[in-house]
């Protein structure tokens, strides 16, 4: 950069002004052309043909420099490209899309070594396994429980249509009962540990989130809420279901001249978690 | 009996009482039930709050008594055999969003990261032949 600077105010120094003595010191070559002209001048014979007017001399000098320098200039234009297209590259790989902080194979052992622990504490639980009969009241209560999920009110049904239907039934085979505790505990994992966006937090807020999840995934972009201005629209924004945010994009999209693309929103998963 | 009783300051220990006190009558051995449990709920949550930062990409899914076998969605029955009808999910599905597609025209879908563990109608009805 300073070095272009300096350049270019030598190139104005080096402007050939009318009727003053040319003086560029970067070259020595305009510098020797004065006074060659001068020596021409004193001998008068050898190259008066040759001997052309002083500000002439100074012109044609300052047009080769103007030369060398724009093929100076072009030199430099193509290695800055070059270094913009090293750049860029560089820049492109640090801006990579968001990746998992771990592998997928990291998540696939976890999930394995869960489940396998799951099945390990059932089948110690069932060593010796005597008892056969189940008190109605527990067998309610086993009902009631798995009533509560969707999952679990699927398995009731599907229970009530087939042959050996009852928990109760179910209680006095032994593999069928294991399934059922594992299915119970999976269940508890599946809505209470693995669906919330946080857990720990209340259902409102988890919901509220996967809701955000959803919208900013499904939009593959930062999220957006147009004409919001007060704490109390983002929180009622944040509440709204995903369809009145779509109406609201595509609103301000008219407005903004921003499309929106409603083909992606409409594919989005939506968080029914029980 | 709700279902969002389980949230809270504690709510570990709720979901660790809730599993207990609904599986206890169906163990014939009930000793040292809590310590096991206690156990499994403190795995799942360490991993889904490693999951937690990256829900956006990851998804959990039971699959539903009735429906049929689905190829990396569904496990396979130990004996390789098709697994026809499932009885009972006793592992979630976890699934992972991508984008899909040419450039330009990606769409948002979620693919099986790792299957349900299932056990398929079948599997019962030989376990009670036998």
């Amino acid at each position: 950069m300073s070095s272009d600077s300096s350049s270019f105010s030598t190139l104005r120094t080096s402007a050939y002004v009318p009727g003053q003595a040319y003086n560029a010191n970067e070259t020595g070559q305009t510098e020797s052309a004065p006074r060659e002209s001068q020596s021409d001048g004193h001998d008068g014979t050898e190259n008066s043909d040759k001997t052309q007017p002083f500000h002439q001399q100074a012109v044609l000098t300052d047009t080769e420099l103007l030369a060398n320098r724009v093929a100076e200039l072009e030199k430099k234009l193509a290695n800055t490209e070059k270094d913009n297209r090293t750049l860029r590259s560089i820049i492109f790989k640090l801006s990579a899309p968001p990746q998992p902080h771990e592998d997928d194979g990291f998540y696939i052992m976890k999930l394995n070594s869960l489940d396998v622990s799951i099945e390990r504490f059932v089948a110690q639980s069932f060593k010796d396994a005597t008892d056969n009969y189940l008190d109605p009241e527990y067998a309610y209560y086993i009902r009631q429980v798995l009533g509560l999920y969707r999952p679990g009110r699927a398995l009731l049904r599907f229970l009530d249509q087939r042959v050996h239907t009852s928990i109760s039934a179910i209680y006095s085979l032994s593999f069928p009962r294991m399934v059922l505790v594992r299915h119970i505990i999976a269940l508890c994992l599946w809505a209470h540990v693995f669906t919330p966006i946080c857990f720990g937090v209340s259902d409102e807020v988890n919901k509220s989130m996967a809701k955000l999840f959803d919208y900013v995934s499904a939009a593959g972009m930062i999220l957006r809420i147009p004409n919001l201005t007060t704490r109390k629209r983002l929180h009622e924004s944040v509440v709204l279901p995903p369809s009145h945010w779509r109406r609201t994009m595509r609103t301000s999209s008219r407005k903004n001249a921003t499309r929106f693309p409603r083909g992606r929103l409409l594919q989005a998963p939506c968080h029914q978690p029980y | 009996m709700r279902q969002d009783s389980l949230v809270g300051g504690s709510s570990k220990r709720l979901v660790i009482n809730r599993i207990e006190k609904t599986i206890a009558p169906l163990l014939p051995i009930q000793k040292n039930i809590k310590p096991g449990i206690q156990r499994i709920v403190e795995t799942a949550v360490e991993l889904s709050h490693r999951l937690t930062s990256e829900k956006a990409i990851f998804t959990c899914e039971m699959i539903a008594s009735g429906e049929e076998e689905r190829e990396n969605y569904t496990s396979v029955p130990e004996d390789g055999q098709p697994g026809g009808i499932v009885y009972a999910c006793v592992f979630p599905l976890f699934g992972k969003r991508v984008m899909v597609g040419p450039e330009g025209n990606e769409t948002l879908q979620t693919v099986p990261l790792r299957a349900a563990s299932v056990i398929y109608e079948r599997e019962i009805e030989q376990s009670i032949e036998y």
